[in-house]
């Protein structure tokens, strides 16, 4: 690290406070206005495990997880091992574990460089010694960092007593005293490490904490959902938590159902009913909501589901991100139905994404999907207070002006969009039906018939690609290379694409986030005057590049980079890639 | 509703909750005799096409939606209860009706039932049982009865077969009742009855299919029918009781079968929403600060 960052893993069992710690250093940093963001990694084990995070904190710009570590908190060494490939330090970073001058030396399995420094500390005895527990060694551990490498201090203990505000007056003046002494006991024995010093702006202004669930689950709020039916899922589970609570506050419904057929079944209802409303699973839900999505398709009910991507198939890697359910979110179903996704690239992202799929959905009465994954679901960011003005409820089109008898529920219409009317509010009664119907709802089997219905449903489909498209750029224009990815891999691709820049190899990317349908004239005004194009994606079987590929003609020679998930990109992997293309 | 206020709302007789669509029924399905009741029960108890919503499967008894004036959904195969309780949920003034065939509810769909029942949303379920799937044309149903002739069961069935009034009972649905297509009268009262009652009702109508069954079944089940009204005896709040007339071979029990009072899932929401407004009683838009660290 050059100052502009640091980058912190924390690793041990359950009862070592990993999460309370990283997740008070996240709330520091955010407070003091800095960019932040922490990933979370468990073991098998449900309760008690072991488990680790990696932050990674900076006054600039901070779009992906730490590659490689500068520093190491080691609570315990064996928990080490489970985590090894994912916490490796760089060259110079550094080591902070439990032990003094007196203890053996431990085994440590370090994968990759070494520690150029170890700094022991007590931190059990300390603990004792302060907080009369040795449950607060985290506070301690907290401290001793804080100290070493120039975390904002009044904002560490802010986060620590606002941890434990449900906690007893006692508790939290234990655990300040510990994290007190864990700054006193390095600078009582030990000299900062001068390179691994956090450069702190001053005023920066402050910034929230949340997750891509919370931001999804708020978000739909926000763009007028009151109507959630779900089934616990990992890593989209948060989502419905939250909403089991803010729902009801504001008037809405939040349903646990028996599985997520069920669950895709009452938004269903629900939207027919006139509620925005919408579910969120992962690849084996999503799996299971296939015939009912085709349903959505074929009645035209406006709905949203968000699928928070995890390694697959069947159960996969629940913990772990992946974008291997794409092709399933385009195709996935029997029969030609249509539906839109659409994809955030980060946390923040998940606000106008969220916006955008009711919009959509409720304008075009169609299914729509948000491919979220594991990475941005749970991933902690720090992140600038958004624009909330821009997410307002869209309402549908609903019949008015006309004769009862003359309203037809699917009526063929230069938009493909027809009038939905409101059962219980409008008097123009229709009946929907899965089955093939006309413009008026009746079932029909006719070929004539259904070719038509095919084609105003898929009609939508042209005005949704100019409507609601939108693209993130990034690099100059005239670079020669260029990147196109999706979701979460935006992170790691802006870095590259900055990093390449400024070491002289000149990159752009971009980011489609509606995915389907794509505008393709943005694709291919992009690709104009590239010489090289580099498709990424985590996906092995190269999903995205097959979506493309079904989409428009890519330019020859086009290179593609992908691989399993389980483990997010590395800016150096990437920028290993592109290197390889540039030539 | 503005544009319903001003329309002029004149009592509607019985044959005009009939979309007019000719049902694909085969004549004598006892399935018209379920659809005539049903436009009795609505002129009866004067429910608003407007307002009222009828939620199906697939099947031929799924077919119902379509030959009914009012709003309708013919849903997929199975999926009708969740349906029908998120339009419900959506909006609690609709009437809302669901009704379906006994494989749409007891095979693919029976996930649903005891989630259904334990939720008590105020809706009411019918189901047209003819122990077949109608329109696969003839298979075995879950209703079918042990040693039932079909063209999946070619020998005769060798499983015992599903009770839809022994299982909604154990599921603690609020309203359980039987009756049978060849008697509209008795099914207009049941359903009525039905669909007054404020919570879930279960309604198993015994419909017979004339083609895959026969149309002896109509007699058969007939020269079998005990009516519950008549015993002076039969006391619907009664589990125990309620529990006797599942087992009843000799004699098929009709009428409302159990019966509960019990706050529906609205009623406990409210409470629910209630307790959760202190958390929302701010602008949407002011919530953000909850993510200030
Ligand atoms: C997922 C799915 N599987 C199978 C079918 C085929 N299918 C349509 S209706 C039906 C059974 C109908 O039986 P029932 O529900 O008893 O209705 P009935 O026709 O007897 O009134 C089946 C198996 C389907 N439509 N969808
Ligand atoms: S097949 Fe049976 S259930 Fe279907 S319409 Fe004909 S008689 Fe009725
Ligand atoms: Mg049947």
């Amino acid at each position: 690290m050059e100052g502009d960052e640091l980058n912190l893993g924390l690793v041990g069992s359950g009862g070592d406070g990993v999460m309370i710690a990283g997740e008070s250093i996240v709330s520091a940093a955010a407070r003091e206005g800095l960019k932040c963001l922490m990933l979370k990694s468990f073991g098998p084990q449900i309760r008690g495990g072991e488990s680790s995070c990696k932050i990674r904190i900076s006054s600039k710009k901070v779009s992906a997880a730490p590659d490689t570590l500068d520093v190491l908190l080691a609570f315990n060494w064996n928990d080490y091992k489970r985590f090894g490939s994912e916490l490796e330090l760089k060259p110079e970073g550094v080591v902070v574990e439990e032990g003094d001058s007196e203890s053996p030396e431990p085994e440590r399995p370090i994968i990759g460089p070494q520690p150029a420094t170890i700094y022991k500390l007590p931190l059990t005895r300390l603990a004792k010694e302060t907080a009369g527990t040795p449950l607060a060694r985290n506070m301690v551990a907290l401290g001793a960092v804080s100290e070493l490498f120039g975390l904002p201090d009044k904002e560490m203990k802010h986060s620590i007593k606002k941890m434990f505000s449900h906690k007893s007056a006692q508790i939290i003046e234990g655990n300040l005293k510990a994290y007190q002494s864990g700054k006193d006991y390095v600078l009582a024995n030990f000299s900062k490490p001068e390179k691994l010093q956090l450069r702190i702006e001053k005023n920066l202004e402050k910034r929230l904490v949340m997750t891509g669930n919370d931001a999804c689950a708020y978000a739909a709020l926000l763009a007028g959902c009151r109507f959630f039916a779900g089934y616990p899922i990992t890593p989209s589970s948060e989502i419905m938590e939250w909403l089991s609570v803010y729902m009801p506050a504001y008037g809405g419904t939040m349903i646990q159902t028996e599985d997520e057929i069920a669950a895709l079944g009452m938004v269903l209802g629900a939207s027919l009913a006139g509620a925005k409303a919408m579910t969120a699973t992962s690849g084996p839900g999503m799996s299971l909501m296939t015939e009912l999505l085709g349903l959505a398709s074929i009645a035209e009910i406006p709905c949203v589901v968000v699928n928070a991507q995890r390694g697959g198939p069947s159960t996969g890697i629940p913990t772990k991100s992946e974008q291997s359910d794409l092709m399933q979110a385009v195709f996935g179903g029997h029969g030609d139905s249509p539906r839109v996704v659409i994809a955030p690239a980060d946390v923040g992202d998940c606000f106008p994404v969220m916006r955008e799929a009711f919009f959509i959905s409720e304008k075009y009465q169609i299914p729509v999907i948000v491919l979220s994954d594991a990475f941005i679901a749970q991933c902690k960011a720090s992140l600038h207070k958004p624009d909330l003005s821009k997410i307002r409820p869209w309402e549908r089109a609903r019949p008015h002006g006309i004769p009862v008898e003359d309203y037809k529920r699917f009526e063929y219409t230069p938009t493909g969009v027809s009038w939905m009317a409101i059962p219980g509010k409008d008097p123009y009664i229709y009946r929907a039906a899965g089955i093939e119907h006309d413009e008026k709802g009746n079932p029909t089997s006719e070929f004539a018939e259904h070719e038509k219905m095919n084609e105003k449903r898929y009609r939508k489909l042209k005005f949704i690609a100019e409507d609601a498209c939108f693209m993130r750029y990034y690099g100059p224009k005239e670079a020669k290379v260029g990147i196109v990815t999706w979701g979460s891999c935006k992170g790691p691709v802006r870095e590259a694409v900055e990093i390449l820049n400024t070491q002289g190899l000149p990159v752009r990317a971009i980011v489609p986030q509606v995915l389907f349908p794509l505008n393709t004239d943005k694709m291919r005004a992009f690709f104009a005057g590239l010489e090289h194009l580099l498709v990424v994606e985590l996906s092995y079987s190269k999903q995205f590049l097959n979506l493309l590929k079904t989409q428009l003609d890519l330019p020859a020679g086009t290179a593609h980079y992908g691989r399993s998930g389980a483990k997010p990109f590395a800016v150096s992997e990437i920028i290993e890639q592109i290197r390889k293309i540039a030539g | 509703m503005e544009a319903m206020q001003q329309a002029v709302t004149p009592p509607l007789k019985a044959t005009d909750y009939k979309s007019g669509l000719k049902p694909v029924w085969c004549p004598g399905c006892g399935d018209f005799g379920v659809l005539n009741a049903m436009c009795q029960v609505f002129q009866q108890l004067e429910l608003r096409p407007e307002e009222t919503i009828i939620f199906s499967g697939i099947g031929c008894s799924s077919r119902l939606p379509g030959y009914l004036k009012s709003y309708g959904f013919n849903s997929v195969h199975g999926r009708v209860l969740p349906i029908a309780i998120g339009a419900k949920l959506a909006n609690p003034e609709l009437n809302v009706i669901a009704a379906g065939g006994d494989g749409d509810g007891f095979s693919i769909g029976i996930g649903h039932f005891p989630h259904t029942c334990r939720r008590n949303v105020d809706f009411t379920y019918i189901v047209m049982d003819n122990n077949i799937y109608g329109l696969t044309k003839g298979q075995l149903s879950p209703t079918s009865p042990a040693e039932m002739n079909t063209t999946t069961s070619n020998f005769g069935s060798i499983e015992t077969p599903i009770n839809p009034i022994a299982l909604a009972v154990g599921c603690e649905a609020t309203f359980v009742a039987r009756t049978f297509a060849g008697d509209i009268k008795h099914m207009v009262n049941v359903m009525a009855l039905g669909i007054q009652h404020k919570g879930f009702s279960f309604i198993q109508v015994l419909s017979p299919c004339v083609t895959f069954v026969g149309k002896e079944q109509f007699v058969i089940i007939k020269n079998k029918l005990h009516y519950l009204q008549d015993d002076p005896e039969y006391d619907p709040s009664d589990r125990a009781a309620a529990f006797r007339v599942v087992d009843e071979t000799d004699r098929i029990s009709v009428g409302v079968i159990y019966h509960k009072h019990k706050p529906d899932y609205h009623d406990n929401l409210e409470i629910l929403r209630q307790a959760a407004a202190v958390k929302g009683d701010r602008k949407i838009e002011d919530l953000v600060e909850i993510f200030r660290p």
